[in-house]
């Protein structure tokens, strides 16, 4: 008799964790209706400020790009690094217009030297990616400019608005391109919806923000709370643990801590659509875990952001040693609004024709090669070397 | 660019039509022989000047065993002799259930060689993936299938596919 009141308790013990394991399909839930958000609001036209704080030994740097979206092949942006306005650009079908309102701050946007990376879909402008050769044509001036006229170097130093008429960016990363974060700022903004997708994927889980959470835990929620009765909604992800120093991956190589393992993500949904995405890859707080993991100490005198900046550029060189992306120790911040309202991109007016195809990921395919030779011999003018023989 | 180049986009997309047979449809799928020539009214002569011109497939056509559509039709578009791009304009018949989003994924995801991305483009959805030295851009509209595909070194695809969007079947 006792031992079936006790398969009875039994079996009331097993009923109530059945319960409360289906309660977990609740992230589930919260995952796709965030998808469905992002899908929502990635159809519509909007105006956007993507800001980008980046922390590294020498201090914080900041990168602006604010700007307005009618669709997909029609966009404007402003850059600004550190409050001062940089750059402006206008994307419309294939063409592109460019002007810098700061030359000097030309040599990040310069194309790179070794061969530029492979964009994807229509266009692609990624220097010759798609198959196309992409040889210097001793014809025309570097660049591909008519012997005689003005080089794009030249205009955009002068703060001049410069249209290529087919030279707009390759089309934005696909999941899973390896363009690296923060080469180019104006694709990093409109690539925020892909990057917040292969986030959730990364995250061990989303949840919808709830504060009476046995697991929530104010002192490390970097992120503000929705107003009560705004009708906002938060989703938090949830980031994984450090791999452990004996972990490998497929090959032979230990495996690094990455982004997923120090990223805090929120995104904020209104009306079922986006309205903003915070983002803070926090080292700080697993600094004791790494210490632990990796059998070493940290300086006690030395401020705990200094120590995370120490930390992010020792995993860097392993890292990059094994052909990954450096992890890149920031804060970033999306904001949306205007959402789905009547915005139009108008090229301006005042502009010269040359090929951009000096900056990375933008102008010809064909005009790759002399672009990169007009951006290696502007980098050797800014540096005072002899430009390379053509 | 020559004849066989843009029959390979064309085939490629034929047959993917005819795999979709498998699972989201509960009406026979066309034969290859059954599929008739579409005939698209009022379209322009040429596309941001580039002459279009009707391509006879009917031979292709006819070896697929089946497929998801009843009528086709594709176009070159020429820069002097050169194609600089095709169109391919098919129509599903009955049984494709054209509105379910998980329909056109799998037609879309069988176009192309590379994962295909989603854009906006004013009020239409335009999937784009590539092929070999081809930008591939795929729309529907309605119960028809749109399929561009440009030469890759071609200078306007995107201005292209803006125009090619406003062409009602």
């Amino acid at each position: 008799m006792r031992a079936s009141w006790r398969r009875v308790g039994l079996c009331g013990l097993l009923v109530a964790a059945t319960l409360g394991l289906s309660a977990c399909n609740g992230a589930t839930d919260a995952e796709k209706r965030l998808r469905e958000a992002l899908r929502n609001t990635e159809k519509l036209s909007n105006t956007f400020l993507y800001t980008e704080t980046v922390h590294d030994k020498a201090g914080d740097h900041e990168t602006d790009v604010r700007g307005l979206v009618e669709d997909d092949f029609r966009y404007k942006a402003r850059v600004a690094e550190d409050g001062k306005p940089v750059l402006d650009e206008v994307v419309s079908d294939d063409a592109l217009a460019v002007r810098f309102l700061d030359p000097a701050a030309m040599g990040r946007f310069l194309r790179k030297p070794a061969e530029a990376k492979h964009g994807s879909g229509v266009g692609g402008n990624g220097g010759g990616s798609n198959g196309t050769a992409a040889t210097p044509d001793p014809a025309t001036g570097a660049g591909g400019t008519t012997p005689g006229e003005p080089s794009a170097a030249d205009l955009l130093a002068t703060r001049r608005w410069v249209l290529d008429p087919a030279g707009a960016p390759a089309e934005f990363a696909a999941p899973g391109s390896d363009r690296t974060l923060g080469d180019d700022p104006i694709a990093d903004a409109r690539n925020v919806f892909a990057y917040v997708d292969r986030a959730i994927n990364e995250a061990v889980r989303v949840v919808e923000f709830n504060p009476e959470s046995l697991e929530y835990r104010k002192d490390e929620d970097p992120f503000p709370t929705p107003e009560p009765h705004s009708g906002v909604t938060r989703y938090d992800f949830e980031r994984p643990n450090l791999p452990k120093a004996s972990q490998t991956g497929s090959g032979a190589n230990q495996v690094t801590p990455d982004t997923r393992n120090f990223r805090k993500m929120s995104v904020y949904v209104k009306d079922k659509r986006v309205i903003k995405v915070l983002e803070k890859v926090d080292v700080e707080s697993r600094l004791k875990d790494l210490a632990q993991i990796y059998d070493t100490k940290f300086p006690a005198d030395r401020p705990k952001s200094e120590l995370a900046a120490i930390a992010v550029e020792a995993l860097n060189v392993i890292r990059t040693g094994q052909g990954q992306d450096p992890i890149r120790l920031r804060d970033m911040e999306f904001s949306l609004k205007d959402l789905g309202t009547d915005v139009k991109v108008d090229m301006p007016t005042d502009t010269t024709k040359a090929s951009l195809a000096l900056l990375e990921n933008r102008g010809k395919p064909g005009d790759a090669a002399n672009g990169a030779l007009e951006a290696a011999a502007l980098r050797a003018r800014a540096s005072g070397a002899a430009p390379p023989a053509g | 660019m020559n004849r066989l180049r843009f029959l390979g986009v064309f085939m490629c997309a034929a047959l993917a039509l005819a795999g979709c047979a498998r699972s989201d449809a509960s009406v026979a799928p066309t034969p290859g022989k059954a599929v008739k020539v579409l005939d698209v009214p009022n379209l322009p002569p040429d596309l941001l000047g580039l002459k279009l011109g009707k391509e006879d497939v009917s031979d292709d056509v006819a070896k697929v065993g089946k497929a998801f559509i009843d009528s086709l039709a594709l176009y070159s578009l020429r820069h002097n002799d050169l194609v600089m791009a095709t169109l391919q304009v098919s129509r599903f018949n009955d049984g494709a259930d054209v509105a379910s989003q998980k329909f056109r994924q799998t037609v879309v995801n069988q176009i192309g060689s590379s994962a295909p991305r989603t854009v906006r483009l004013g009020a239409d959805t335009v999937y784009l993936t590539t092929g070999t030295k081809q930008s591939i851009a795929v729309w529907f509209k309605g119960r028809y299938l749109f399929v561009l595909a440009t030469r890759a070194d071609y200078d306007e695809p995107r201005t292209l596919l803006r125009k090619a969007l406003e062409i009602r079947p």
